[in-house]
């Protein structure tokens, strides 16, 4: 295995790396800079891959330790205002939201907000809760790839993903019972 | 399977990943139990709205940002890598001077009989040249010690003053190559290589392979860098 078997590796799984980053990081930015290390760590590491697991989930684990261990090492994530942007080390803000590329302008606005309500809940999730479920509902892991992924046991991707869906129908509730209302 | 056990197991339920043979007691379950089954619809609905969050596209910089990152890296990292085999070689030179070292230190055989080995090289025909063994048995109990040819037809024309030609001997590391009489007392004689293209195949007299026994416990053993000599 040498660069250009990486290279084709991470070709193939560098987009979905992106989503999951953008997803667990809020914004593009970080999810950009997320990303690139996470890439950056696996190529060092990649004589180390055993084929035990897969390439993707291999790589996404990488992606999943580093962006707990930021978060870990910035405490003051926790704290800031979901609502606020966010400010660079240069003083640049950034919009928390992430750009929806809905069709109609009515469509797109709602889209638009019911998309930046869910990843702001997201957000309120613990870094670990959020990872299961979005390797769960978005990019549709079974639980035993997250189990690999996340290198927990099955019983506790169960547990955590339970648990952050529960938070979630909370932080989303208007939502959910309007969806459950027009079913009705 | 009651309210509490299948509120336990909804969210599993909804993902497909229960026990198969639990999906039917919760179906069941959920037919009859409505705040159960409003549990289930409101942890449904959670995953959809989840579920419908738009996939990304890469920004247009991010494989040039990437590879640039990763450029950067190997310039750092391979500097570092060529300083770690050159410390992995400089380790690996000191342990064979030591083991030289040592190896050399060992007590002297006895005189009267011995071989002199000198080393070292990797192909055949290069151990003839610079690898000799003198037979003490015809050279008067003399040791020598040879890096090169016209050293060693020195030290065996020396050794072999007054005598018969001696026994001229290439040795490798773990087997005789070669143990012959030859004449090597002129030294602008012709080489091997240049009279007989094709080696004959070793030809080792039973004596010499005695007289290595004796030495070295195996008639096919000659220590590295072994000088025997005096």
């Amino acid at each position: 295995m040498d660069a250009g078997d990486f290279e084709a590796l991470v070709m193939e799984h560098g987009q979905q790396l992106y989503n999951i980053a953008l997803r667990m990081t809020g914004n593009e930015e970080d999810a950009n800079d997320l990303t690139q290390e996470a890439l950056l760590r696996a190529y060092k590491a990649f004589s180390k891959w055993k084929r035990e697991c897969s390439f993707s989930s291999w790589l996404f684990r990488i992606a999943t330790n580093l962006y707990i261990d930021q978060v870990r090492r910035r405490k003051r994530i926790r704290f800031e205002s979901l609502d606020s942007p966010i400010v660079t080390d240069d003083g640049e803000k950034l919009s928390r939201t992430i750009e929806s590329d809905a069709r109609s302008p009515q469509s797109m606005a709602e889209a638009a907000e019911v998309q930046e309500k869910v990843q702001l809940a997201l957000q309120k999730l613990s870094p670990e809760f959020r990872m299961s479920i979005i390797l769960c509902d978005i990019q549709g892991f079974s639980y035993a790839e997250i189990s690999e992924i996340m290198d927990c046991s099955i019983g506790t991707v169960r547990s955590r993903i339970h648990r952050a869906r529960r938070a979630l129908k909370d932080h989303l509730e208007p939502y959910v019972s309007e969806a459950m209302a027009d079913e009705l | 399977m009651n309210c509490e056990n299948v509120d336990k197991l909804i969210s599993a339920y909804v993902d497909r990943e229960v026990p198969a043979d639990l999906e039917p007691k919760i179906r069941y379950h959920l037919a009859y139990c409505k705040r159960c089954f409003k549990a289930y619809s409101e942890m449904q609905r959670t995953k959809e709205l989840l579920s419908s969050l738009k996939s990304h596209e890469l920004p247009d910089s991010f494989w040039r940002e990437t590879r640039a990152k990763l450029r950067r890296h190997r310039s750092v990292a391979e500097p570092k890598r060529r300083l770690s085999k050159l410390w992995t070689a400089l380790a690996a030179a000191a342990c064979l001077l030591l083991a030289v070292s040592v190896v050399s230190l060992a007590p002297n055989p006895p005189q009267g009989s011995g071989f002199v080995a000198s080393s070292l090289e990797t192909t055949p025909a290069e151990q003839f040249k610079t690898m000799s063994l003198t037979d003490s048995a015809n050279t008067g109990g003399q040791f020598s010690y040879a890096r090169s040819p016209i050293a060693a037809r020195r030290a065996v024309q020396f050794a072999s003053f007054g005598h018969e030609p001696p026994s001229f001997g290439i040795f490798d590391f773990g087997e005789i190559l070669w143990a012959n009489s030859f004449d090597v007392t002129e030294d602008n004689q012709p080489s091997d290589a240049e009279t007989n293209p094709e080696p004959e195949p070793p030809v080792v007299r039973e004596r010499d392979r005695q007289t290595f026994r004796t030495y070295f416990g195996s008639p096919n053993v000659v220590p590295a860098g072994w000088s025997g000599g005096q």
